[in-house]
Protein backbone atom coordinates (compact mmCIF):
# COMPACT_ATOMS: atom_id res chain seq x y z
CA UNK A 1 0.00 0.00 0.00
CA UNK A 2 1.34 3.39 -0.69
CA UNK A 3 1.87 6.60 1.20
CA UNK A 4 -1.12 8.36 0.49
CA UNK A 5 -3.38 5.38 1.16
CA UNK A 6 -1.39 4.87 4.39
CA UNK A 7 -2.06 8.61 5.50
CA UNK A 8 -6.02 8.31 4.27
CA UNK A 9 -5.87 4.91 6.58
CA UNK A 10 -4.96 6.87 9.45
CA UNK A 11 -7.07 9.97 9.00
CA UNK A 12 -10.08 7.75 8.47
CA UNK A 13 -9.55 5.94 11.45
CA UNK A 14 -8.58 9.01 13.37
CA UNK A 15 -11.98 10.83 11.97
CA UNK A 16 -14.33 8.17 13.08
CA UNK A 17 -13.17 6.18 15.83
CA UNK A 18 -15.59 7.23 18.11
CA UNK A 19 -18.59 6.31 15.42
CA UNK A 20 -16.59 2.91 14.96
CA UNK A 21 -16.67 2.18 18.30
CA UNK A 22 -20.73 3.11 18.77
CA UNK A 23 -21.87 0.67 16.19
CA UNK A 24 -19.25 -2.08 17.28
CA UNK A 25 -20.80 -1.91 21.39
CA UNK A 26 -23.86 -2.49 20.06
CA UNK A 27 -23.75 -4.99 18.56
CA UNK A 28 -20.90 -6.47 21.17
CA UNK A 29 -21.80 -8.40 24.15
CA UNK A 30 -18.68 -7.86 25.67
CA UNK A 31 -16.12 -5.34 26.00
CA UNK A 32 -13.68 -8.33 24.42
CA UNK A 33 -16.15 -8.20 22.00
CA UNK A 34 -16.09 -4.46 21.02
CA UNK A 35 -12.62 -4.91 20.99
CA UNK A 36 -12.41 -7.87 18.26
CA UNK A 37 -15.19 -6.08 16.29
CA UNK A 38 -13.71 -2.30 16.26
CA UNK A 39 -9.90 -4.34 15.23
CA UNK A 40 -11.95 -6.62 12.21
CA UNK A 41 -13.54 -2.92 11.32
CA UNK A 42 -10.12 -1.40 11.36
CA UNK A 43 -8.29 -4.26 9.26
CA UNK A 44 -11.35 -4.17 7.29
CA UNK A 45 -10.91 -0.76 6.35
CA UNK A 46 -7.57 -1.25 5.16
CA UNK A 47 -8.25 -4.18 2.79
CA UNK A 48 -10.89 -2.10 1.17
CA UNK A 49 -8.83 1.31 1.29
CA UNK A 50 -7.43 0.50 -2.51
CA UNK A 51 -10.91 0.17 -4.17
CA UNK A 52 -12.21 3.17 -2.03
CA UNK A 53 -12.01 6.48 -4.45
CA UNK A 54 -15.08 8.80 -3.41
CA UNK A 55 -14.32 10.98 -0.28
CA UNK A 56 -17.63 12.44 -0.26
CA UNK A 57 -19.19 8.86 -0.05
CA UNK A 58 -16.36 8.38 3.21
CA UNK A 59 -19.46 8.05 5.71
CA UNK A 60 -21.52 5.45 3.89
CA UNK A 61 -18.55 3.36 3.08
CA UNK A 62 -17.83 3.41 7.03
CA UNK A 63 -20.64 2.71 8.48
CA UNK A 64 -21.33 -0.37 5.70
CA UNK A 65 -17.82 -1.72 6.57
CA UNK A 66 -19.04 -1.15 10.25
CA UNK A 67 -22.37 -2.89 9.95
CA UNK A 68 -21.46 -5.53 7.85
CA UNK A 69 -18.78 -6.54 10.25
CA UNK A 70 -20.93 -6.24 13.36
CA UNK A 71 -23.94 -8.00 11.32
CA UNK A 72 -21.65 -11.05 9.82
CA UNK A 73 -20.29 -11.48 14.15
CA UNK A 74 -24.19 -11.59 15.35
CA UNK A 75 -25.32 -14.48 12.21
CA UNK A 76 -22.23 -16.47 13.03
CA UNK A 77 -21.83 -18.50 15.89
CA UNK A 78 -21.03 -17.15 18.82
CA UNK A 79 -18.72 -19.79 19.41
CA UNK A 80 -16.67 -18.74 16.57
CA UNK A 81 -12.96 -18.52 17.72
CA UNK A 82 -11.63 -14.87 17.46
CA UNK A 83 -8.42 -15.45 19.35
CA UNK A 84 -6.48 -14.99 16.97
CA UNK A 85 -7.22 -11.52 16.19
CA UNK A 86 -5.04 -9.10 17.63
CA UNK A 87 -4.04 -5.84 15.85
CA UNK A 88 -1.35 -3.66 17.75
CA UNK A 89 -1.31 -0.25 17.50
CA UNK A 90 -5.15 0.50 18.97
CA UNK A 91 -6.31 0.13 22.42
CA UNK A 92 -10.04 1.00 24.01
CA UNK A 93 -9.71 2.49 27.16
CA UNK A 94 -12.18 3.21 29.67
CA UNK A 95 -12.40 6.70 31.34
CA UNK A 96 -13.91 6.97 34.41
CA UNK A 97 -17.01 9.30 33.95
CA UNK A 98 -18.01 12.43 36.87
CA UNK A 99 -20.52 10.08 38.48
CA UNK A 100 -21.99 12.99 40.16
CA UNK A 101 -23.19 14.37 37.04
CA UNK A 102 -23.23 11.31 34.94
CA UNK A 103 -25.45 8.74 37.10
CA UNK A 104 -28.54 9.84 34.86
CA UNK A 105 -27.08 9.94 31.75
CA UNK A 106 -25.46 6.46 32.14
CA UNK A 107 -28.34 4.97 33.27
CA UNK A 108 -30.36 6.56 30.20
CA UNK A 109 -27.49 5.08 27.91
CA UNK A 110 -27.83 1.74 29.24
CA UNK A 111 -31.26 1.51 28.97
CA UNK A 112 -31.01 2.57 25.02
CA UNK A 113 -28.29 0.16 24.45
CA UNK A 114 -31.10 -2.52 26.64
CA UNK A 115 -33.37 -1.57 23.98
CA UNK A 116 -31.37 -1.55 21.36
CA UNK A 117 -30.25 -5.34 22.12
CA UNK A 118 -33.98 -6.16 21.81
CA UNK A 119 -34.56 -5.36 18.46
CA UNK A 120 -33.07 -7.96 15.64
CA UNK A 121 -30.15 -7.63 13.73
CA UNK A 122 -32.29 -5.86 10.88
CA UNK A 123 -34.10 -2.88 12.68
CA UNK A 124 -30.91 -3.09 14.74
CA UNK A 125 -28.83 -1.69 11.48
CA UNK A 126 -31.61 0.67 10.78
CA UNK A 127 -32.16 1.99 13.82
CA UNK A 128 -28.45 2.61 14.83
CA UNK A 129 -28.18 4.95 11.07
CA UNK A 130 -31.18 7.02 12.53
CA UNK A 131 -29.60 7.27 15.66
CA UNK A 132 -25.97 8.22 13.97
CA UNK A 133 -28.62 11.41 12.44
CA UNK A 134 -27.88 10.02 9.12
CA UNK A 135 -30.85 11.00 6.38
CA UNK A 136 -33.37 8.02 4.92
CA UNK A 137 -31.68 8.79 1.55
CA UNK A 138 -27.94 7.93 3.48
CA UNK A 139 -29.70 4.78 5.19
CA UNK A 140 -31.04 3.57 2.11
CA UNK A 141 -27.31 3.68 0.59
CA UNK A 142 -26.03 1.97 3.25
CA UNK A 143 -28.22 -0.71 3.74
CA UNK A 144 -28.95 -1.19 -0.06
CA UNK A 145 -33.12 -0.82 0.45
CA UNK A 146 -35.06 2.13 -1.14
CA UNK A 147 -35.73 5.21 0.84
CA UNK A 148 -40.10 4.50 1.66
CA UNK A 149 -38.75 1.29 2.86
CA UNK A 150 -36.61 2.46 5.37
CA UNK A 151 -38.95 5.32 6.12
CA UNK A 152 -41.72 2.56 6.88
CA UNK A 153 -39.41 0.48 8.79
CA UNK A 154 -38.00 3.03 10.78
CA UNK A 155 -41.43 4.59 11.92
CA UNK A 156 -42.15 0.90 12.84
CA UNK A 157 -38.89 0.46 14.80
CA UNK A 158 -38.79 3.66 16.75
CA UNK A 159 -42.07 2.93 18.26
CA UNK A 160 -40.99 0.02 19.83
CA UNK A 161 -37.62 1.58 20.66
CA UNK A 162 -39.80 4.16 22.73
CA UNK A 163 -41.96 2.03 23.70
CA UNK A 164 -39.32 -0.21 25.15
CA UNK A 165 -37.47 3.01 26.82
CA UNK A 166 -40.60 4.75 28.23
CA UNK A 167 -41.56 1.39 29.55
CA UNK B 1 -37.83 11.72 25.29
CA UNK B 2 -37.78 12.86 21.61
CA UNK B 3 -35.77 11.69 18.79
CA UNK B 4 -33.47 15.03 19.13
CA UNK B 5 -32.29 13.79 23.06
CA UNK B 6 -32.15 10.09 21.69
CA UNK B 7 -29.99 10.84 19.17
CA UNK B 8 -27.53 12.71 21.56
CA UNK B 9 -27.68 10.31 24.10
CA UNK B 10 -26.73 7.81 21.49
CA UNK B 11 -23.85 10.13 19.93
CA UNK B 12 -22.17 10.50 23.21
CA UNK B 13 -22.62 7.27 24.36
CA UNK B 14 -19.25 5.99 23.79
CA UNK B 15 -17.41 9.44 25.09
CA UNK B 16 -16.37 7.51 28.36
CA UNK B 17 -14.27 4.88 26.26
CA UNK B 18 -10.95 6.75 24.08
CA UNK B 19 -9.87 4.66 21.28
CA UNK B 20 -5.61 4.90 21.26
CA UNK B 21 -4.05 5.10 18.10
CA UNK B 22 -0.08 4.78 17.53
CA UNK B 23 -0.05 5.13 13.76
CA UNK B 24 3.62 3.50 13.27
CA UNK B 25 2.63 0.22 15.03
CA UNK B 26 -0.92 0.10 13.97
CA UNK B 27 -0.37 -0.13 10.03
CA UNK B 28 3.11 -2.35 10.46
CA UNK B 29 0.64 -4.88 12.80
CA UNK B 30 -2.17 -4.53 9.97
CA UNK B 31 0.81 -4.91 6.79
CA UNK B 32 1.77 -8.41 9.11
CA UNK B 33 -1.76 -9.67 9.77
CA UNK B 34 -2.57 -9.68 6.15
CA UNK B 35 0.72 -10.91 4.84
CA UNK B 36 0.46 -13.60 7.66
CA UNK B 37 -3.29 -14.54 5.90
CA UNK B 38 -2.10 -14.26 2.41
CA UNK B 39 1.13 -17.08 3.05
CA UNK B 40 -1.44 -19.15 5.03
CA UNK B 41 -3.66 -19.22 2.20
CA UNK B 42 -0.97 -20.13 -0.32
CA UNK B 43 0.69 -22.18 2.08
CA UNK B 44 -2.42 -24.73 2.11
CA UNK B 45 -3.04 -24.47 -1.39
CA UNK B 46 0.74 -25.60 -1.99
CA UNK B 47 0.11 -28.23 0.83
CA UNK B 48 -3.03 -29.73 -0.83
CA UNK B 49 -1.00 -29.22 -4.56
CA UNK B 50 2.24 -30.65 -2.80
CA UNK B 51 0.03 -33.87 -0.98
CA UNK B 52 -2.30 -34.71 -4.59
CA UNK B 53 1.40 -34.19 -6.97
CA UNK B 54 2.87 -37.05 -4.39
CA UNK B 55 -0.26 -39.29 -4.33
CA UNK B 56 -0.54 -39.04 -8.35
CA UNK B 57 3.20 -39.68 -8.83
CA UNK B 58 2.73 -42.84 -5.88
CA UNK B 59 0.06 -44.70 -7.39
CA UNK B 60 1.20 -43.36 -11.03
CA UNK B 61 4.40 -45.42 -10.29
CA UNK B 62 2.13 -48.43 -9.01
CA UNK B 63 -0.19 -47.91 -11.61
CA UNK B 64 3.25 -49.04 -14.44
CA UNK B 65 4.98 -51.26 -12.20
CA UNK B 66 1.69 -53.67 -10.43
CA UNK B 67 1.30 -56.51 -12.78
CA UNK B 68 -2.20 -57.45 -11.36
CA UNK B 69 -5.27 -55.95 -13.26
CA UNK B 70 -6.93 -54.83 -10.13
CA UNK B 71 -4.13 -52.81 -8.41
CA UNK B 72 -3.72 -51.18 -11.63
CA UNK B 73 -7.50 -50.04 -11.77
CA UNK B 74 -7.31 -49.03 -8.12
CA UNK B 75 -4.24 -47.08 -8.56
CA UNK B 76 -5.74 -45.36 -11.90
CA UNK B 77 -9.40 -44.68 -9.82
CA UNK B 78 -6.91 -42.77 -6.76
CA UNK B 79 -4.96 -40.81 -9.54
CA UNK B 80 -8.70 -39.61 -11.16
CA UNK B 81 -9.76 -38.62 -7.48
CA UNK B 82 -6.73 -36.58 -7.00
CA UNK B 83 -7.07 -34.88 -10.12
CA UNK B 84 -10.39 -34.72 -9.49
CA UNK B 85 -9.84 -33.04 -6.04
CA UNK B 86 -7.03 -30.43 -7.32
CA UNK B 87 -9.73 -29.58 -10.00
CA UNK B 88 -12.68 -29.13 -7.58
CA UNK B 89 -11.20 -27.58 -4.27
CA UNK B 90 -9.41 -24.21 -6.31
CA UNK B 91 -12.47 -23.80 -8.68
CA UNK B 92 -14.80 -24.18 -5.86
CA UNK B 93 -13.05 -21.14 -3.84
CA UNK B 94 -12.27 -18.76 -7.34
CA UNK B 95 -16.07 -19.32 -8.14
CA UNK B 96 -16.95 -17.90 -4.31
CA UNK B 97 -17.77 -14.10 -4.94
CA UNK B 98 -15.52 -11.61 -2.91
CA UNK B 99 -17.52 -10.62 0.09
CA UNK B 100 -16.50 -6.81 -0.08
CA UNK B 101 -17.77 -5.64 3.13
CA UNK B 102 -17.79 -2.42 1.78
CA UNK B 103 -20.85 -3.06 -0.50
CA UNK B 104 -24.30 -2.35 0.41
CA UNK B 105 -25.68 -4.59 3.64
CA UNK B 106 -28.26 -6.38 1.91
CA UNK B 107 -26.10 -7.18 -1.06
CA UNK B 108 -23.04 -7.99 1.06
CA UNK B 109 -25.62 -10.86 2.65
CA UNK B 110 -26.80 -11.89 -1.00
CA UNK B 111 -23.21 -12.70 -1.20
CA UNK B 112 -23.06 -14.57 2.04
CA UNK B 113 -25.86 -16.37 1.24
CA UNK B 114 -24.47 -17.41 -2.05
CA UNK B 115 -21.28 -18.58 -0.52
CA UNK B 116 -23.27 -20.21 2.31
CA UNK B 117 -25.21 -22.39 -0.17
CA UNK B 118 -22.13 -23.18 -2.77
CA UNK B 119 -20.32 -24.11 0.75
CA UNK B 120 -23.46 -26.26 1.45
CA UNK B 121 -23.31 -28.19 -2.11
CA UNK B 122 -19.26 -28.62 -2.00
CA UNK B 123 -19.88 -30.29 1.53
CA UNK B 124 -23.06 -32.19 0.50
CA UNK B 125 -21.35 -34.04 -2.39
CA UNK B 126 -18.00 -34.60 -0.63
CA UNK B 127 -18.93 -38.79 -1.02
CA UNK B 128 -19.28 -38.57 -4.86
CA UNK B 129 -16.38 -36.24 -5.74
CA UNK B 130 -13.77 -37.49 -2.95
CA UNK B 131 -14.90 -40.35 -1.03
CA UNK B 132 -16.03 -42.90 -3.52
CA UNK B 133 -13.16 -42.82 -5.48
CA UNK B 134 -10.19 -43.01 -2.89
CA UNK B 135 -12.61 -45.50 -0.97
CA UNK B 136 -13.14 -47.44 -4.30
CA UNK B 137 -9.78 -47.22 -5.46
CA UNK B 138 -7.88 -48.00 -2.21
CA UNK B 139 -10.16 -51.43 -1.96
CA UNK B 140 -9.03 -52.37 -5.56
CA UNK B 141 -5.62 -51.99 -5.06
CA UNK B 142 -5.45 -54.31 -1.63
CA UNK B 143 -7.40 -56.76 -2.88
CA UNK B 144 -5.42 -56.97 -5.74
CA UNK B 145 -2.29 -58.35 -3.02
CA UNK B 146 -2.71 -62.06 -2.14
CA UNK B 147 -4.03 -61.52 1.45
CA UNK B 148 -6.75 -63.53 3.34
CA UNK B 149 -9.84 -62.84 3.50
CA UNK B 150 -10.06 -61.69 6.81
CA UNK B 151 -7.10 -59.38 6.26
CA UNK B 152 -9.16 -57.62 3.24
CA UNK B 153 -12.47 -57.67 5.48
CA UNK B 154 -10.60 -56.17 8.07
CA UNK B 155 -9.21 -53.66 5.70
CA UNK B 156 -12.72 -52.57 4.37
CA UNK B 157 -14.08 -52.32 6.98
CA UNK B 158 -11.31 -50.17 8.86
CA UNK B 159 -11.47 -47.50 5.14
CA UNK B 160 -15.07 -48.02 5.37
CA UNK B 161 -15.28 -46.41 8.91
CA UNK B 162 -12.90 -43.56 7.94
CA UNK B 163 -14.53 -43.10 5.34
CA UNK B 164 -17.98 -42.78 6.92
CA UNK B 165 -16.37 -40.59 9.69
CA UNK B 166 -14.94 -38.30 6.88
CA UNK B 167 -18.90 -38.41 5.96
CA UNK B 168 -20.27 -37.39 9.03
CA UNK B 169 -17.91 -34.77 9.76
CA UNK B 170 -19.46 -33.07 6.48
CA UNK B 171 -23.02 -33.80 7.49
CA UNK B 172 -22.24 -32.65 10.62
CA UNK B 173 -20.25 -29.11 9.58
CA UNK B 174 -23.53 -28.68 7.33
CA UNK B 175 -26.21 -29.03 10.17
CA UNK B 176 -24.28 -27.73 13.16
CA UNK B 177 -23.06 -25.00 11.29
CA UNK B 178 -23.53 -24.23 7.23
CA UNK B 179 -27.19 -24.81 7.61
CA UNK B 180 -27.93 -22.52 10.53
CA UNK B 181 -25.19 -19.57 9.16
CA UNK B 182 -27.85 -19.85 5.65
CA UNK B 183 -31.19 -19.64 7.69
CA UNK B 184 -30.02 -16.68 9.60
CA UNK B 185 -28.75 -15.07 6.69
CA UNK B 186 -31.77 -15.63 4.80
CA UNK B 187 -33.72 -14.28 7.91
CA UNK B 188 -32.39 -11.36 7.83
CA UNK B 189 -32.28 -10.77 4.05
CA UNK B 190 -35.95 -11.25 4.25
CA UNK B 191 -36.06 -8.81 7.38
CA UNK B 192 -33.94 -6.19 5.91
CA UNK B 193 -35.97 -6.52 2.03
CA UNK B 194 -38.91 -4.91 0.55
CA UNK B 195 -42.06 -7.68 1.03
CA UNK B 196 -42.28 -8.10 -2.73
CA UNK B 197 -38.98 -8.53 -3.72
CA UNK B 198 -37.41 -11.04 -1.55
CA UNK B 199 -39.00 -15.11 -2.09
Amino acid sequence: MDEDLKLLFLKIIENNRQKILRICQAYARNKEDQKDLYQEVVLNIWKSLPSFRQEAMINTWIYRISLNICMRFSIKSKKENRANFAIEGISILDESRDLQINIETNEKINQLYACIAKLDDAEKSLVLLFLEDLSHRAISDITGITENHVAVKLSRIKKKLFNCINN
Amino acid sequence: MDENILKQLWLNSCNDQQVEINPEKLILSISQKINNIEKSVRRRDRREIFIAACMILLFGWWLIIMPHLLSKIGAAIIIAGCVLVMIRLPLARRNNIKKDTASAINYHLMVSLQSVKRQIKLLDTVAWWYLLPFFAGAICFYYSFPVSFTSKAIYTITVAILYGYIYYINKREITKVLKPLEQNISKLLHELSEPESYN
